[in-house]
């Protein structure tokens, strides 16, 4: 697994059956010290995660199809958990890993949201708030 | 299968429930020299293994056929810990 | 899965018989700013998916199981149509 953020959400009205009544999340992999690790990707939810929490990525088949409850799946990657704390120990120590998440940005104004196909209004959401992080 | 050096511990209360009782620790790969290579994983420990210690890491569906892992939603295990590493010539 | 765009269609005729009857679309896999990022790919296709449009896709064994029962023989498929992106965060280090 990999640690991640997640940085939005897409909409898509036709998609595998599969992937319906899952939200479909952006995640940004990340490097232990906090930088990004290649592009952001598309990741089931199977944990409720929202914007700016940091989440365990899996990337192999099986875990993420069986974490959303959809075997034999096209589904590649899931959300399989909402981390808490990560915890180095003493001498190898990372020290951007620790800091906090960056606040999720207002959505309101221009860029926010990109309209790909306009197929049908998407109502947005306020950011959520990272509850159980200390 | 990676050699790898256990550096941290992930907590995570909200998670597939099939992870539970699982303890999540954050490996960096290491060549044979104990050198670490560069990258990370996050691993679920089937022998308990211990901070820093080295340890033996498997990828892949293979993962899922370390002790307890079986049909959960793993895919790096941690299935030994290094004792000596014999190198060639050294 | 990842971001995508249909930059193209690939037509062929002599082909494995378990991919006779799959369209294969070129895809131009993206980043979060929906912009180029790395190199196009061949990707089978489960949506209808359609030139131009932005799309997200899977990679892996996963991926051929859409077609199931056939035994297609793809390592990407197009398996969703993106109607709007919705970032969020900003990412950290831009």
């Amino acid at each position: 697994m990999l640690i991640g953020r997640v940085v939005g959400d897409l909409v898509a009205t036709q998609k595998h059956r599969s992937h319906e009544g899952r939200k479909l999340l952006l995640v940004q992999p990340l490097n232990l010290d906090g930088t990004e690790r290649g592009n952001a990707v598309v990741a089931l939810d199977s944990v409720d995660a929202g914007a700016g929490d940091r989440v365990l990525l899996t990337m192999e088949g099986y875990s993420a199809m069986t974490s959303v409850g959809r075997p034999e799946s096209p589904i590649d990657m899931a959300v399989v958990g909402v981390i808490d704390r990560l915890d180095f120990f003493g001498d190898t120590a990372v020290p951007g890993a620790l800091t906090p998440p960056a606040p999720p940005v207002s959505v309101g104004g221009a860029g926010g949201q990109q309209t790909v196909a306009p197929r049908h209004p998407v109502k947005q959401k306020p950011p959520r708030e990272n509850k159980s992080r200390d | 299968m990676i050699l790898a050096r256990v550096v941290g511990t992930v907590v995570a209360t909200r998670k597939d429930p099939r992870l539970e009782g699982k303890k999540l620790l954050i490996l960096r790969p290491v060549s044979p020299e104990g050198t670490p290579d560069s990258g990370y994983v996050i691993a679920v420990d089937a022998v308990g293994a211990g901070a820093r210690e080295l340890v033996i890491a498997v990828s892949g569906s293979s993962a899922r056929m370390a002790e307890g892992c079986k049909e959960r939603p793993v895919d790096t295990a941690i299935i030994g810990i290094v004792d000596t590493v014999h190198l060639n010539g050294s | 899965m990842q971001l995508g765009k249909v930059i193209g269609c690939v037509w062929s005729t002599h082909k494995d018989a378990n991919l006779s009857g799959q369209r294969l679309l070129l895809i131009q896999p993206l980043n979060l700013k929906l912009e180029a990022a790395g190199k196009a790919i061949v990707a089978a296709d489960c949506t209808g998916a359609g030139a131009g449009e932005t799309i997200y896709w899977c990679r892996g064994r996963e991926s051929s199981f859409p077609f199931l029962p056939a035994e297609v023989p793809t390592d990407a498929t197009v398996v969703g149509i993106v109607d709007t992106v919705h970032v969020a965060v900003q990412p950290a280090h831009d």
